[in-house]
């Protein structure tokens, strides 16, 4: 187990490299420069050629790369082109915030998930199971940025129940009260394509196991269907439930950006797309290198999480 | 000698009745019976004692998505967004008095008292305010005035600050050859040519020396000191910052118990925002945002600013080498409905590059008119009764780009009547600018653009022959004529206003006729305001001031 441990976090070097490889290209091959950007359409040339020589930008790309790369081995990741504050302090900032909307997400997801799964593998072909499945569907279906703006315009403009953005009230807020009742509408927002997802592996694996033997026999000897469920069907569905949620939680953590930035969320997400019109290259490498890394820490939670729920993985993990 | 308008005297110990107060004396004459509570909310109601009338807490929206360095010498970088959130901590030698809303607010002295021109014509001797001190208690004085100017300009001055003065320089053109102080409240600022420095360094605000020394750059800008009204009190990184009154300000207290500044970047977000009550003002609202807004009885202002939205046309080839066929264009579009209809009154028709009551507005300059009949004749006298095929491009989004994807198939249907046919190429912001710099290349008919304009030295950064590209690739299509440059040259040196906006006027005049643009619009300031905002003044500009507002 411990050398399956290692042994991953040990691929994550390459993984990562060739993460910030494929970004560094990828973002100098968007055209349009910072130094434009940062000055704008009254500056001159010569202000533009002098910050870009500033910031190093007129330099060969591998010779830029290997800059960086030096500097994030000594664990900086530089300054912000357009905020002039350290990288790693902006990205720890909002990677904060973004792990407050994940977690809620993630959380309403499961519960959501767990809740419309159970109801429709208990009623599997009557009308409890098709309404659960239909909202699975829909769910699945609505991308997170339109059911974002469509929950502003019903719950914060039309019927003024919650804010249409921000984390914190402007005036006395920052209390958790507050955070969350600004987290309603983001979270539903960004949890509902997770939820969806989750509903129906909740099904799946439910009615796999239901129609084990060992699930027979039990009804055969009388036992109450909700010990049943709860006690023995659920404990065994959880292996593929759980690998399946934490997934889940990986994608919400890339998955709240459009979410993000439809309710001004001061997270990772909404830095990017900022610092991607900005030409922010250090802010853009830095946020990408967080999520990578955040990625695969949390597969391979999962897959230990699911080694140890699972005697078989662990069996095979250790051969 | 010049002189500014002298401040107004700070207010005696104002009348201090926040929402709180008021509702405790509401409770208590409530307490006391009808008549008395009556008379005593008459007594507090808005209007009825404006000059008294204070308080409240103000949340202003910024038109950016972060909250960046709040340093008044790097906030240029967001054009003049940063600038107008963080104006009430600080001030400059001049400023422009945005405190009326009759004419283009003048440039006034503020940290300055008065300043002359000396005899050599290059030295400008400033008198300073003085009792003016920074928010961390330190004075305002002519070591302060220098040092400031030399962290922009002096790079063997140890407060030299590069980026900043990357980002200044095109506000602030043009070296200073020296500076010297004469005593402890005036100062002499030598310059290579005369120029009207009063106008020209408004937008260099002044900073603590002591506070930069004490926190340095990144640190200053997390806790800024200024000498303005108003002092920082509270960031919150990435959502917001906030300023209280400064009790020590020199001039007339602000009326606001506290601002609260938040940065909300999309445009549709700020009209949310503003319908459910979350903030109290923002600007630069979409066209499309209007009527929610006053469906939700906020206020909606507009005013003009001196902004121009226009396609520049590639002078260096066929068709736009040639005038008849720039001024065909300019009367074949439709200005009025590009204003009212596709921009819903969010914008003017251009009727010249100087907007209208700006001192550079020039009542006998006849407007391009919609013509499209006098357009295919001068089309056709041009060679081109058939019309022709031209590529031109244009952002999608951008500082001051209003909506430039409708506006510009919009005037490409319009084209498309004199049988000009226009075939669009969009890009996003960011990387608009990249191409945009590159000036004029083979084969792109126009590129569109949108600048603002304050100052004399803009005219010949678009205009005058030295700035051509790739120097001043701003002169995007490569336009010049040679009776442009002695004017230019003349103005630029012209410390007579007067005389200095009579020659502007003559080089609009020769602009004008020249056609270097496709003319289109000036977009209007549009501002939104909760109801419960009071002593907003509407100014002519970029920015406003929250000097005299407060809340009820």
């Amino acid at each position: 187990m411990l050398s399956y441990a290692t042994r991953r976090i040990l691929l994550l070097v390459p993984v990562l490299l060739g993460a910030t490889v494929v970004v560094f290209g990828l973002i100098h091959l968007i055209p349009g420069d910072p130094a434009a950007s940062l000055l704008g359409p009254n500056s001159t040339d010569a202000a533009r050629a002098a910050l870009r020589h500033n910031l190093g930008l007129d330099q060969p790309l591998p010779v830029q790369y290997v800059k960086w790369l030096w500097q994030v081995l000594h664990l900086d990741l530089g300054e912000s082109i357009a905020r002039h504050q350290p990288v790693s302090s902006i990205v720890w900032e909002a990677f904060q915030h973004t792990l407050v909307l994940a977690a809620t997400a993630a959380l309403f997801a499961n519960v959501a998930g767990l809740l419309l799964g159970m109801v429709a593998a208990t009623r599997q072909f009557g009308m409890g199971d098709r309404a659960s499945m239909a909202a699975a569907a829909l769910a699945t279906a609505i991308p997170s940025y339109w059911l974002g703006l469509i929950l502003v315009a019903i719950f914060a403009l039309k019927v003024q129940l919650f804010p249409t953005g921000g984390m914190t009230s402007a005036i006395e807020g920052g209390d958790v009260g507050d955070i969350a009742w600004h987290l309603v509408l983001p979270a539903i927002a960004a949890g509902a394509v997770a939820a969806g997802i989750v509903a129906r592996t909740v099904r799946a694996s439910i009615l796999e196991v239901v129609r084990l033997d060992f699930v027979q026999a039990m009804r055969a000897r009388g036992l109450p269907e909700q010990t049943i469920l709860f006690r023995h069907i659920l404990p065994n569905s959880f292996p593929t439930i759980l690998t399946v949620m934490g997934l889940q939680a990986g994608y919400l953590i890339g998955g709240v950006a459009f979410v993000e930035v439809v309710f001004s969320w001061p997270g990772i997400g909404n830095l990017l797309f900022l610092s991607i019109g900005q030409r922010d290259y250090p802010v853009i490498l830095g946020v990408m290198l967080f999520v990578s890394i955040v990625f695969v820490l949390l597969n391979l939670a999962v897959d230990l999480m699911h080694a140890a729920l699972d005697p078989r993985v662990r069996t095979s993990l250790a051969a | 000698m010049m002189s500014s308008n002298p401040p107004e005297d700070p207010e005696k110990k104002p009348h201090n009745l926040d929402r709180r107060e008021f509702m405790k004396i509401s409770a208590a004459a409530a307490v006391l019976g009808g008549p008395t509570l009556s008379a005593l909310l008459a007594a507090c109601a808005p209007g009825s004692s404006n000059t008294t009338a204070r308080g409240g807490t103000l949340v202003y929206a910024m038109e950016i998505s972060d909250v960046p360095s709040l340093d008044a010498q790097t906030s240029l970088s967001q054009g003049s967004t940063l600038a107008q959130a963080i104006q009430p901590m600080f001030e400059g030698l001049t400023m422009y008095d945005r405190h009326r809303s009759d004419v283009v607010p003048p440039a006034v002295g503020v940290l300055a008292e008065s300043w002359k021109l000396l005899d050599d014509g290059k030295t400008w001797e400033w008198h300073l305010r003085p009792n003016v001190t920074f928010h961390d208690g330190t004075a305002w004085n002519a070591d302060a005035a220098i040092w400031n100017f030399q962290r922009l300009y002096d790079p063997k001055s140890p407060q030299y600050f590069e980026l900043a003065f990357q980002l200044m320089s095109i506000y602030m053109p043009g070296p200073i050859t020296s500076m010297t102080k004469v005593d402890d409240l005036t100062f002499r600022m030598t310059t290579p040519i005369a120029r009207p420095l009063a106008e020209e360094i408004e937008a260099l605000w002044m900073v603590s020396p002591a506070a930069v020394k004490k926190l340095g750059n990144d640190g200053f800008g997390r806790a800024p000191v200024g000498t303005g009204g108003m002092k920082f009190s509270k960031l919150v990184p990435g959502q917001q910052f906030e300023m209280v009154p400064y009790d020590k300000y020199w001039g007339t207290a602000y009326k606001l118990d506290k601002i609260v500044v938040r940065p909300v970047g999309d445009a549709t977000a700020r009209v949310n925002a503003l319908v459910s009550g979350e903030i109290d003002v923002a600007v630069e609202l979409p066209a499309d945002g209007l009527e929610p807004l006053k469906g939700a009885g906020k206020t909606v202002l507009t005013s003009v600013r001196p902004h121009t939205w226009e396609f520049i046309y590639n002078m260096k080839q066929k068709p736009f080498n040639d005038k008849r066929v720039r001024q065909a264009l300019n009367y074949a579009i439709d200005r009025d409905a590009l204003a009212n209809q596709i921009l819903k009154g969010t914008a003017i028709p251009m009727t010249q590059l100087a907007i209208p009551n700006s001192e550079w507005f020039d009542e006998t300059l006849k407007p391009y008119t919609y013509d499209p009949n006098k357009a295919r004749q001068m089309l056709a006298d041009a060679g081109y009764a058939n019309g022709f095929d031209t590529e031109w491009w244009t952002a999608t989004n951008g500082s001051g780009e209003l909506q430039p994807v409708p506006m510009a198939e919009f005037i490409q249907s319009n084209l498309k009547d004199v049988k000009v046919n226009v075939k669009l190429k969009t890009f996003e912001w960011t990387a608009y600018l990249g191409e945009f710099f590159k000036a004029a290349r083979p084969g792109i008919g126009a590129a569109q653009i949108s600048y603002g304009w304050s100052w004399t030295y803009w005219w010949g950064l678009l205009f005058s022959t030295e700035y051509l590209p790739p120097k001043g690739p701003l002169n995007w299509g490569y336009y010049t004529n040679p009776a442009i440059d002695p004017l230019y040259d003349q103005a630029l040196s012209e410390t007579d206003q007067s005389k200095r906006d009579a020659l502007v006027k003559q080089i609009q005049r020769i602009v004008w006729d020249d056609a270097p643009y496709l003319f289109c619009v000036h977009g209007l300031n549009v501002r939104g305001l909760s109801p419960k905002v009071q002593g907003f003044i509407n100014a002519k500009e970029w920015q406003f001031q929250f000097q005299t507002m407060y809340k009820t």
